[in-house]
C-alpha cells in the first residue's frame, strides 16, 4: 500500500517538474550574460544578475552602453495602477448590479438579465472595433482613462455576484428589514460582508485578466509612458529582440509577482472558480 | 475587517496613485513655442537637425518621436487624432497614406517656399514623393542602392575585390569564392554567406521591371522579368546558397554582440557584400568605433594583426551588378517627410520642408552620414570622409552614379503598393518555406489576391469604378472577382 | 399597481444598477448594435472614405475571399489541442484525487524534511562541482518533493496551476525563446537526446515552419501547406495545453469528483471493480455534466483565440498559418483600417460560435438522457 502511494508521488512530482521546466529556464536564462544565452544550460556559469537592474534602467546595458530605450518601471506602475483601478470599479459596479438583480423586484429585471447573459456570448472582438470608435471621439485614445474606464465594465462580475447573492438567505434580509435598515445599509452591512468570497474571487480574476490584458492596450497606447506590461514587452521583444536575457528578466518580474498572487490567494481562488463553474 | 472599510481604503489609495500617475510624465517646456512633433528613426544625427531647424525657426520647438514609426501605427494614430505633425514615409508607402488621407499636398507651397520636385529635387526621384501628379511632402534623404563589400572576407578567402560593373554571371561566379558553403574554409567557426540583401525586388529592379501597365492595369502573369527575378530568388538561397533565407536570417546568431540585421551581421564577418544604401555607414560607423574601441582597450596596433577577420571593418563599394545586354537599372528610394493634413499646426510644419530643401540640412545630412539629400545642388556640401577604412567618398561617388541610372516603377491609382508588396511577401515567405514549389505558382496566387485587392478597393470608392470602366470596360470588371 | 413601496422599490433598483447598466449600455451593448449596423456600411477609420451603406456587399466580399476559408481552417485547426487539454486534466484530476496521505502526518513531515535535506545536501555538492544545471533541476525536484509530500494534493495542484495562472505576454515569449530552432532548449536538448544514441536528429522548425500534423491532407494550395511535420501550429497548441492542463479545468474536475457520492464507489469495491472499470463507469459518467460544460465553454473560448499568439510570436506566419479570425479581424481592423469589414469578419464568426455552441448543446443533452 505504501509503495503505491510512494508511486503516485513520484508521478505527480515528475508531472510538476514537466510544467515547471519552462520557468526554471527562465529563470536560470534572466542570470545568464549574453554570450552564455544560446548554450544549452539552465544555470549560467558567470551569473549576471545585473540583468534586472538594467532592465529597471537602473545600470546601462554592457553592449551599448547605453540605459534601456524603454521605461519598464513606468509600465510596472501602469498596469498596477490601471488594473487596480480597473478591479475597484468593477466590484462596485457589480455588485451593485448584482444586488439590484438579486434582492429587488423590478418589471423588466429578468429580460434585462438575460440580455447580459446573451453578450456574454458575443465574442470580445465584435465590440472592440467600436469601442475604439469612442475612444477616438472622446479624445481617450493614449489616456488612463481609455485604458481604464471600458474595462470597469462586464457582464461576468454582475452574472458571478448575483449567483452568489442568489445563495445568501433571505432571512438576513428580513432580519434586516425588521430593524429598519434601507436597501443601501442592507446591501453595505449584510450582503456585501456575506459575498466576501465572491468579491474576493472576481477581484483576483479582474485584477489577473487586467494585469495581463494586451489587446485593448496594444491599440489604446501610442507613447512608450502609457505602455502596461504586456504591450511593453511586445515593443521590448521588437526592439531588444536579440537579448534573450533581458527580455527573461523582464518576464520573470512580470511572472513572479502573480506567482506570489496566487499562492497566497489559492484558497479563495480555487473556491471562486469552483463556485463560478458548478453553479453556471 | 469591515468590507465597506477595506474598499474605501483601497478607493483613497488609488487617488494617490491617480496624483503620482499625473505627475510622473514626461515633462517638455515649451516657452511658448509652437510644438511640432516629428516621427522618424532613431538616427542619431536627428538631434542635430532638429536643434539646427529651431534655431532656424526661434517660434517652432520640433521634438523627435521615434516610438511610433510604422505606416500602418501613423495612419491609425493620426486617423484617432493622437497622430504627429510631421512624419517619414518610405516611397513605396506614398500611396497607403494618400488614399488613407492624411498626407498634405503641398504642391502649391511647395514652388513658393522652394521645395518644388520640378525645381528642388533629383530628376529621377520626383516619382518618390509625388503622386497622381500633386506633391506630398519633400525628401529627408534618397538614393540608389549600391553593392557595399567587406574586404576583410575577400582577403579571408584571399580573392580580389570586384572593380566597376559585373554582370550578375560574373557576380555568382564570385560569390561562390567567397561563401564558406560552396568554398569551405576549416577556419570559420560559423557560416559566411555572400550576399545579403539581393533579393528577388533588387533583380527585378535591375530588369527595369514593372508591375503595372502604363494604364494602371495590373501586368504580372506575362511578366518574364518576375519570373526570371524570383527564380533567381530561390537559387540565391537553395541552389547555389549564396543567401540565407529570411527565417535563417532571423534566427542567425546575434552573437557578435553588435545585434541583429544585416548591416551588423556584415560588420560580423558574416556576410562578405551586402546590397544597400550608403546610408548603413551609420551602422558600419558605429561598429567600427566599437571595434577599434575595444582594439584600443587591449593594446592591440591595427598592423599587427594576422587574421583577416579580426581586423577592424574595412569596405568597397560597386555598382549593383547589371544583366548581360540591359543597361543597369536601379530604383530610387527615398525617405520622405511629409505633413498630417489633420494636424492644427500643419501651416507651421511647411517651415520642416522648406528647412530640408535648404543648406543647413544637406550640410549636416552629408556631415553625418546618409543617404543623399533631397536637393541635388547640396549633394557635396560638407561631406565627411571619415575614417578612410569606412571609404565614405567611394560609397557616395558610387551612389551618385547609380542615381544616373535611376527610375521609379508605375503606380496604379487601383492598387497600393503596400498591397503588392505584403501580397509578394507572403508568396516568397511561401517559396522559402518549400523551395520546389515553381515560381508560376507563386504568380498565379500573387495575381488572383492582388486582383482580390483590386476590386476590393475599387467597390470601396465609385471615382474608381468610373476610372477602371472608362479604361478597361465592364466585362474586364466583372471578371475582377 | 404602483403602490410607493413599489415605486421605491424601482427607483432604489435604477440607482443601484444605474453605473454598471451605463457601462453595459455604452461599452458593451451599444457597440455590438454599432458593430452589426457598421458590418453593413464602409465604416473606416480613414478620412477619405465616406460611411455609405453598402448592404451585405462586406459579407460577400468576406465569403468570396479564400483566404477567409484558410483563416477559418488555422482556426479550427487550433481546436484539436482542446480534447487533448480536456483529458489531460481530467487525468491531472482523477491522480489528484487519490489517497496520498503516507501513514499519517507526522509520518509525511519527517519524510518532507528528510527530502529537503538529502536535496540541499546533494544540490550543494553538485554545484561545489560545477554541473549547475544539474544541481538546480535537482533543487528544483527537491522543492517539489518536500512541498508535495508534506501538503499533499494542494501542493501540487499549486505547481500544475501556475503555467494558467501566469498565462499572458510574459510566457508567450518565454515559450518563443524555447521554440528557436536553432539555439531554444527544445531543439537543442532534442539534438542533444539524438546524439546520445548517435543519431543526427533535424529537429522541428517550430515558429519558422509551415509543416503541421494534418499536413499530409490534399489541402488548397493557398492554405499554404508545408507537408507533413510539426510547425508553428503546433507549436501553439503545446505552449496552450502547458497553460491549460493544469488550470481551471482542472480545478472544476476536482470539485467534480469530490461531489460524487462515495457509495457508488463501495459499491463497485465489493464487485471487485479495476482501477479502469471505477473511473468508466463511475467517475466519467459523473463528470458528464463538468465535462459538457468545459467543452462548451472551451469551443467558444478557442474560436475567439490565437490573437496573442499570432501577435506576439508570429505575426499571423509563416505564410499565414498562424493566422486565426481574431488576428484577421484584427489586421483588417487596424491595420488596413477596415472597420465595417472587419466588423462582418467578428459576426460571422459569432455565428460559428453560436452554431457550433448549438449542436454541442443538443449533442449533450441528448448524451444526458
Amino acid at each position: 500500500m505504501e509503495i503505491r502511494t510512494l508511486f503516485k508521488h513520484i508521478g505527480l512530482i515528475v508531472i510538476a517538474i514537466a510544467m515547471t521546466v519552462p520557468f526554471l529556464w527562465m529563470l536560470g536564462t534572466s542570470i545568464k550574460p549574453h554570450h552564455e544565452v544560446e548554450e544549452l544550460s539552465l544555470v549560467p556559469r558567470d551569473p549576471q544578475p545585473e540583468n534586472y537592474a538594467i532592465v529597471l534602467r537602473q545600470k546601462p546595458d554592457p553592449y551599448t552602453g547605453k540605459f534601456l530605450d524603454l521605461d519598464f518601471p513606468k509600465w510596472y506602475f501602469n498596469s498596477i495602477f490601471i488594473a487596480s483601478w480597473v478591479t475597484i470599479l468593477q466590484v462596485l459596479t457589480s455588485s451593485l448590479a448584482a444586488y439590484a438583480f438579486a434582492r429587488l423586484q423590478w418589471p423588466g429585471r429578468d429580460k434585462v438579465f438575460l440580455l447580459y447573459l446573451g453578450t456574454m456570448m458575443i465574442p470580445g472582438m465584435v465590440t472592440m472595433l467600436p469601442n475604439y470608435q469612442i475612444m477616438v471621439g472622446l479624445n481617450f485614445v493614449n489616456t488612463y482613462q481609455g485604458l481604464i474606464i471600458p474595462a470597469a465594465f462586464s457582464a461576468f462580475g454582475t452574472f458571478l455576484l448575483r449567483q452568489f447573492m442568489l445563495g445568501i438567505p433571505r432571512s438576513y434580509d428580513e432580519a434586516a428589514e425588521i430593524d429598519g435598515a434601507t436597501h443601501l445599509q442592507t446591501f453595505l452591512d449584510v450582503i456585501l460582508p456575506m459575498a466576501r468570497p465572491g468579491l474576493i474571487a472576481l477581484a483576483i480574476f479582474t485584477f489577473l485578466g487586467n494585469f495581463q490584458s494586451f489587446f485593448w492596450p496594444l491599440v489604446m497606447v501610442k507613447d512608450d509612458s502609457m505602455r502596461t506590461i504586456p504591450v511593453g514587452l511586445l515593443s521590448f521583444q521588437g526592439q531588444y529582440g536579440q537579448q534573450t536575457e533581458l527580455i527573461m528578466a523582464a518576464t520573470v518580474m512580470n511572472v513572479v509577482p502573480l506567482i506570489v498572487l496566487f499562492v497566497v490567494m489559492q484558497k479563495q481562488l480555487i473556491s471562486g472558480i469552483q463556485l463560478g463553474g458548478v453553479k453556471g | 475587517m469591515n468590507t465597506t472599510k477595506f474598499l474605501a481604503i483601497i478607493f483613497a489609495a488609488l487617488i494617490v496613485l491617480s496624483g503620482v500617475a499625473a505627475i510622473w510624465r514626461p515633462d517638455r517646456d515649451l516657452h511658448g513655442k509652437t510644438p511640432l512633433v516629428w516621427v522618424s528613426d532613431n538616427n542619431p544625427a536627428r538631434s542635430l537637425q532638429i536643434a539646427a531647424f529651431n534655431q532656424e525657426n526661434p517660434s517652432l520647438a520640433l521634438r523627435l518621436d521615434y516610438g511610433n514609426n510604422g505606416a500602418q501605427k501613423i495612419i491609425l494614430q493620426s486617423a484617432s487624432g493622437v497622430g504627429p505633425d510631421i512624419f517619414d514615409y518610405g516611397s513605396d508607402d506614398i500611396g497607403t497614406f494618400v488614399e488613407s488621407g492624411i498626407l498634405w499636398d503641398v504642391t502649391d507651397k511647395a514652388a513658393e517656399m522652394g521645395f518644388s520636385a520640378k525645381k528642388n529635387g533629383w530628376p529621377s526621384g520626383a516619382d518618390t514623393y509625388t503622386y497622381g501628379g500633386r506633391q506630398y511632402g519633400f525628401p529627408c534623404n534618397t538614393g540608389a542602392q549600391i553593392l557595399i563589400y567587406n574586404k576583410n572576407v575577400f582577403d579571408f578567402f584571399g580573392i580580389p575585390y570586384p572593380t566597376g560593373i559585373i554582370t550578375w554571371e560574373q557576380f555568382i561566379e564570385l560569390a561562390k569564392t567567397v561563401n564558406s558553403a560552396t568554398n569551405p574554409n576549416p577556419q570559420t567557426k560559423d557560416r559566411i554567406f555572400a550576399i545579403s540583401g539581393a533579393d528577388w525586388r533588387t533583380f527585378f529592379d535591375n530588369m527595369r521591371g514593372e508591375f503595372f501597365t502604363e494604364d494602371g492595369q495590373l501586368n504580372i502573369a506575362n511578366s518574364p522579368e518576375l519570373r526570371k527575378a524570383l527564380e533567381q530568388h530561390r537559387d540565391f538561397i537553395f541552389t547555389y546558397r549564396l543567401m540565407p533565407s529570411s527565417v535563417e536570417a532571423k534566427t542567425m546568431s546575434g552573437q557578435g554582440g553588435w545585434g541583429s540585421g544585416n548591416l551588423n551581421q556584415l560588420a560580423a564577418n558574416r556576410f562578405a557584400m551586402v546590397v544597400t544604401g550608403h546610408w548603413s555607414l551609420i551602422a558600419f560607423g558605429r561598429a567600427y568605433q566599437q571595434q577599434m574601441e575595444y582594439l584600443n582597450k587591449q593594446g592591440i596596433k591595427v598592423e599587427d594583426i594576422k587574421d583577416p577577420l579580426a581586423r577592424p571593418l574595412r569596405l568597397g563599394a560597386v555598382l549593383i551588378p547589371h544583366y548581360t545586354g540591359m543597361a543597369p537599372s536601379y530604383r530610387i528610394g527615398s525617405r520622405v517627410a511629409g505633413i498630417n493634413s489633420r494636424s492644427p499646426r500643419r501651416e507651421e510644419a511647411l517651415a520642416f520642408l522648406q528647412y530640408l530643401a535648404g543648406p543647413t540640412y544637406s550640410k549636416l545630412l552629408n556631415e553625418g552620414t546618409d543617404w543623399l539629400p533631397g536637393n541635388p545642388e547640396y549633394a557635396q556640401l560638407g561631406v565627411d570622409p571619415g575614417p578612410p577604412a569606412l571609404a565614405r567618398p567611394e560609397l557616395q561617388s558610387t551612389t551618385e552614379k547609380a542615381m544616373a541610372y535611376g527610375y521609379s516603377p508605375r503606380r496604379s491609382p487601383f492598387l497600393l503598393d503596400s498591397d503588392i508588396t505584403r501580397v509578394f511577401k507572403e508568396q516568397i515567405s511561401r517559396l522559402e518555406s518549400n523551395p520546389d514549389i515553381p515560381v508560376e505558382s507563386l504568380i498565379k496566387r500573387a495575381e488572383a489576391d492582388l486582383k482580390t485587392l483590386m476590386r476590393r478597393n475599387i467597390d470601396r470608392n465609385p471615382k474608381l469604378k468610373t476610372l477602371y470602366v472608362e479604361r478597361f470596360g465592364e466585362e474586364s470588371f466583372n471578371n475582377l472577382q | 399597481m404602483t403602490s410607493p413601496a413599489h415605486r421605491r422599490n424601482i427607483f432604489y433598483a435604477l440607482l443601484f444598477l444605474a453605473p454598471n447598466l451605463a457601462g453595459f449600455l455604452v461599452f458593451t451593448f451599444g457597440p455590438i448594435v454599432v458593430s452589426l449596423a457598421g458590418s453593413f456600411t464602409t465604416w473606416s477609420l480613414r478620412p477619405a472614405v465616406p460611411l455609405k451603406f453598402i448592404g451585405l456587399q462586406n459579407y460577400i466580399d468576406l465569403f468570396s475571399d479564400p483566404n477567409f476559408y484558410f483563416y477559418f481552417y488555422n482556426t479550427l485547426y487550433l481546436l484539436m489541442g482542446l480534447p487533448i487539454s480536456i483529458a489531460g486534466s481530467l487525468f491531472l484530476a482523477v491522480f489528484l484525487s487519490q489517497k496520498l496521505e503516507l501513514r499519517g502526518p507526522r509520518a509525511a513531515a519527517r519524510l518532507s524534511v528528510t527530502s529537503a535535506v538529502f536535496t540541499l545536501v546533494i544540490t550543494g555538492i553538485l554545484f561545489a562541482m560545477g554541473s549547475s544545471s544539474v544541481a538546480f533541476i535537482l533543487l528544483a525536484l527537491g522543492v517539489i518533493t518536500s512541498v508535495g509530500i508534506y501538503f499533499g494534493s494542494i501542493g501540487y495542484r499549486t505547481f500544475y496551476y501556475l503555467p494558467h495562472f501566469t498565462a499572458g505576454a510574459g510566457t508567450i515569449l518565454l515559450w518563443m525563446q524555447l521554440y528557436n530552432p536553432n539555439f531554444g532548449l527544445i531543439n537543442q536538448a532534442i539534438t542533444s537526446f539524438g546524439h546520445l544514441f548517435g543519431l543526427d536528429i533535424t529537429p522541428p522548425g517550430w515558429l519558422t515552419s509551415t509543416k503541421s500534423l494534418l499536413g499530409f491532407l490534399p489541402l488548397p494550395e493557398h492554405f499554404n501547406n508545408g507537408g507533413f511535420g510539426l510547425g508553428a501550429r503546433e507549436a501553439i497548441m503545446i505552449m496552450g495545453v502547458w497553460a491549460a492542463v493544469g488550470g481551471n479545468n482542472m480545478v472544476l474536475y476536482l470539485a467534480g469528483i469530490s461531489n460524487i457520492p462515495p457509495e457508488l464507489y463501495e459499491a463497485s469495491d465489493i464487485d471487485g471493480a479495476s482501477g479502469w472499470q471505477r473511473f468508466r463507469y463511475i467517475t466519467f459518467p459523473q463528470l458528464a455534466p463538468t465535462t459538457f460544460f468545459i467543452v462548451v465553454m472551451g469551443i467558444i473560448g478557442g474560436l475567439q483565440g490565437g490573437f496573442e499568439q499570432a501577435r506576439l510570436m508570429t505575426e499571423g506566419g509563416p505564410a499565414g498559418i498562424t493566422t486565426t479570425l481574431s488576428y484577421y479581424i484584427y489586421t483588417q481592423g487596424f491595420e488596413r483600417l477596415d472597420l465595417g469589414y472587419g466588423a462582418a469578419v467578428s459576426w460571422v464568426l459569432f455565428i460559428i460560435i453560436m452554431v457550433v455552441t448549438l449542436i454541442n448543446w443538443r449533442h449533450g443533452n441528448r448524451a444526458a438522457e
